[in-house]
């Protein structure tokens, strides 16, 4: 059996007949099963999700000391490898920590992603495809498909014409991303991640608008639960200074945590 | 550290952005096609997946004339679009041939919602169509795909778009006779018997539609969707849908003559689609079924005679040839076939031959060979006597 084989027995299959019953048990409503599978799989994912949340505030929070530091031995960089490594140490922070759960989680949401793609099955070649993918022994999927594809103003197995899914996925996660990028001291920084944060959610966008609605709706919802994970984690960050608006609420709910790095300069 | 942190983000974010970019492209791809082959005289036809119409002398197995290219202009080749400026037009419906007096038309469907009708002129196809529908001059198309099959009865081509218009049209002139309206997807081909056509649907419905006026008689409820080509014969109408279920409906009343199975599904049942029609031979309902095995019923009760065991899902519709049933069997997962005929008194099988390329369009029979255009986009000749398979090298510069 070959790793294709095999990855689409324990990973794919499943969620692919998942999202077929789910679609059956939402009154045959594909979009509300994109929207609940999104949720579940996050809601799993928190933990993990969680934890990397966590530890990319605790890289921010010691970004000043960093750049004391990299000021400091500017010209021995074996010494400020060091340093660093110490200072990481001391705080009980993995450089590393953020990845681990980043890359765990990638083979879940690809899996997803294919999931929605097969079940949308948009020309005849992507059904033939789905067939060899349905549990023969669960006669409710046979019974499904070809889900009915259409979900408030949009089919789902083409691309919006509206744009309104495109704009939502591009802004989520634009207030995703700002929740959780830091202002940083360093111009060069702080301009590649001015950079970042509109560069992705553009780039989204712009692919929501050439990919079936189905898979945009699903980029909506999952950045949408990322926002409300985010602000329970770490409140809303950096949006705060942005949309001043949330500082009030934000800060006054008790759990506004903001992330914003001190300049060097101002603890002298 | 920091910078190598950084890195290593900056990769994980960039190998995501390119599996999400090209697992769209994947998963949402242009559709390829697979069209069937089609002959007049001494001539095929075939249609390429990249949208050449090839005429190809049967004897000699030599191009004859130029190839003729069907593209289109692509929407723009937007940001990430998996498209270009000119693509070609991939074709799911075989050619049908229209013959009158001295004209002769490949008469061709495309996904680009537009039907082409190529003269024959000296044994090969003109470039220059006779007619389009729509007509050149509208600049247009009928709204979506044509993935169903062209039907040819009495002048006059029927066929579907994906949105579910059926339409009839004047095979001479390319004139739209009446067009109706189901409402729903339509992937499936038409059948026309004693002035009716017969169409199943997305939407459950298998619709009798009158084929002088347009008119709807009649629509049946077969309890799930419908891709596959109804059959018509002895006043009954034969639909296999995607519910597992083959159902017999009386032509004129419309109403269920018998269904299989005709409980609950248990052990034994089909436990795949009906994709591809069923044939009638001799009082017996030959369906074949996505989950590998052919089922023989009796045409008038829907008892099951026999079940012919093969490997595979069947996706084209087989063909009769000498008394023996010619079917293809694909493993979708490994793009493989085989090729067998059936004993069609006994139900016994033979391998004819196999090839490491899937079958998905429907075979063509004439002379006693069979003809199978490929996953692959390669177009064969099989003797299904002996097995013996001749490979067409489709070669020429375009029109």
């Amino acid at each position: 059996m070959d790793i294709g084989a095999i990855w689409d027995l324990i990973i794919l299959n499943p969620m692919i007949n998942i999202l077929v019953v789910l679609t059956k048990v939402l009154f045959s409503n594909v979009g509300l099963a994109i929207i609940l599978l999104t949720i579940v799989i996050r809601g799993i994912m928190f933990p993990l999700q969680r934890r990397q949340m966590q530890s990319t505030r605790k890289m921010q929070e010691l970004q000043p000391k960093l750049q004391e530091l990299q000021k400091k031995y500017a010209r021995d960089s074996q010494r400020l490898a060091q340093e660093q490594m110490a200072l990481y140490k001391t705080a009980g922070v993995s450089p590393m920590g953020c990845l681990g759960p980043m890359v765990i989680q990638m083979p879940i949401w690809i899996t997803l992603y294919q999931s929605i793609i097969r079940v949308l099955a948009t020309s005849p070649e992507a059904m033939l495809n789905l067939s060899r993918h349905l549990y023969v022994s669960w006669p409710v999927v046979f019974d499904m498909v070809p889900l009915n594809s259409s979900f408030l103003w949009l089919d789902l197995g083409q691309a919006d014409a509206t744009m309104i899914l495109p704009i939502l996925v591009g802004v989520t996660m634009w207030v995703q991303q700002k929740m959780t990028t830091p202002m940083q001291a360093d111009p060069k920084a702080q301009s590649q991640s001015q950079m970042m944060l509109y560069v992705m959610p553009a780039m989204f966008a712009m692919i929501s608008m050439n990919v079936p609605s189905g898979l945009a709706l699903y980029w909506f919802a999952s950045n949408l639960i990322g926002v409300i994970m985010q602000y329970f984690v770490s409140g809303w960050g950096p949006l705060a200074d942005t949309l001043k608006f949330l500082t009030r609420k934000g800060s006054n709910s008790g759990n506004g945590k903001q992330i914003i790095e001190k300049k060097p300069s101002s603890k002298k | 550290m920091k910078s190598r942190v950084r890195k290593a983000g900056a990769v994980v974010v960039l190998v995501a952005l390119v599996l999400v970019v090209l697992t769209g492209c994947y998963g949402t791809s242009t559709p390829k096609g697979w069209a069937g082959v089609n002959s007049i005289d001494d001539t095929l036809v075939f249609v390429s997946m990249t949208g050449k119409i090839y005429s190809v002398d049967s004897e000699t197995g030599a191009v004859v004339g130029s190839p003729i290219t069907l593209t289109k202009e692509s929407s723009g080749g937007s940001f990430l679009s998996c498209g270009s400026s000119s693509v070609s037009i991939p074709v799911y419906p075989s050619p049908v041939i229209y013959e009158s007096g001295d004209d002769q038309l490949a008469i061709i469907g495309g996904t680009d919602g537009r039907v082409y009708a190529f003269p024959f002129i000296n044994g090969s196809l003109n470039a220059n169509t006779k007619w389009e529908y729509p007509a050149k001059t509208m600049n247009t198309n009928i709204g979506s795909s044509i993935v169903g099959g062209l039907v040819l009865d009495n002048g006059v081509v029927y066929f579907s778009s994906a949105l579910g218009q059926v339409y009839a049209i004047d095979a001479e002139y390319g004139d739209m006779n009446w067009s109706y309206d189901t409402d729903s997807q339509i992937w499936g081909s038409p059948v026309v018997a004693d002035g009716v056509l017969y169409i199943g649907s997305y939407d459950n419905y298998l619709y009798a539609i009158d084929t002088e006026t347009g008119e709807l008689i009649w629509k049946y409820d077969a309890g799930g969707a419908i891709i596959a080509q109804p059959v018509v014969e002895d006043g009954i109408v034969y639909i296999g849908g995607y519910n597992r279920e083959m159902h017999a409906v009386n032509t004129v009343s419309g109403q269920m003559v018998w269904k299989y199975p005709s409980g609950d599904k248990g052990d034994g049942d089909p436990e795949n689609w009906f994709w591809t029609a069923a044939i009638v031979n001799d009082g017996i309902l030959i369906a074949p079924n996505m989950d590998g095995n052919i089922y023989c019923l009796n045409a008038t009760n829907g008892n099951l005679v026999s079940k012919v065991e093969l490997d595979n899902p069947i996706m084209s519709t087989p063909v009769v040839v000498d008394g023996e049933l010619l079917v293809a069997t694909t493993n979708i997962a490994k793009s493989t076939s085989k090729l067998y005929a059936i004993d069609l008194d006994n139900y016994g099988k033979r391998e004819v031959t196999s090839m490491n390329e899937a079958i998905k369009a429907q075979i063509y029979t004439d002379g006693g060979m069979v003809y199978i255009h490929t996953g692959s986009d390669n177009f064969y000749g099989i003797n299904p006597a002996n097995g013996s398979t001749q490979q067409f090298s489709l070669t020429g510069t375009d029109e």
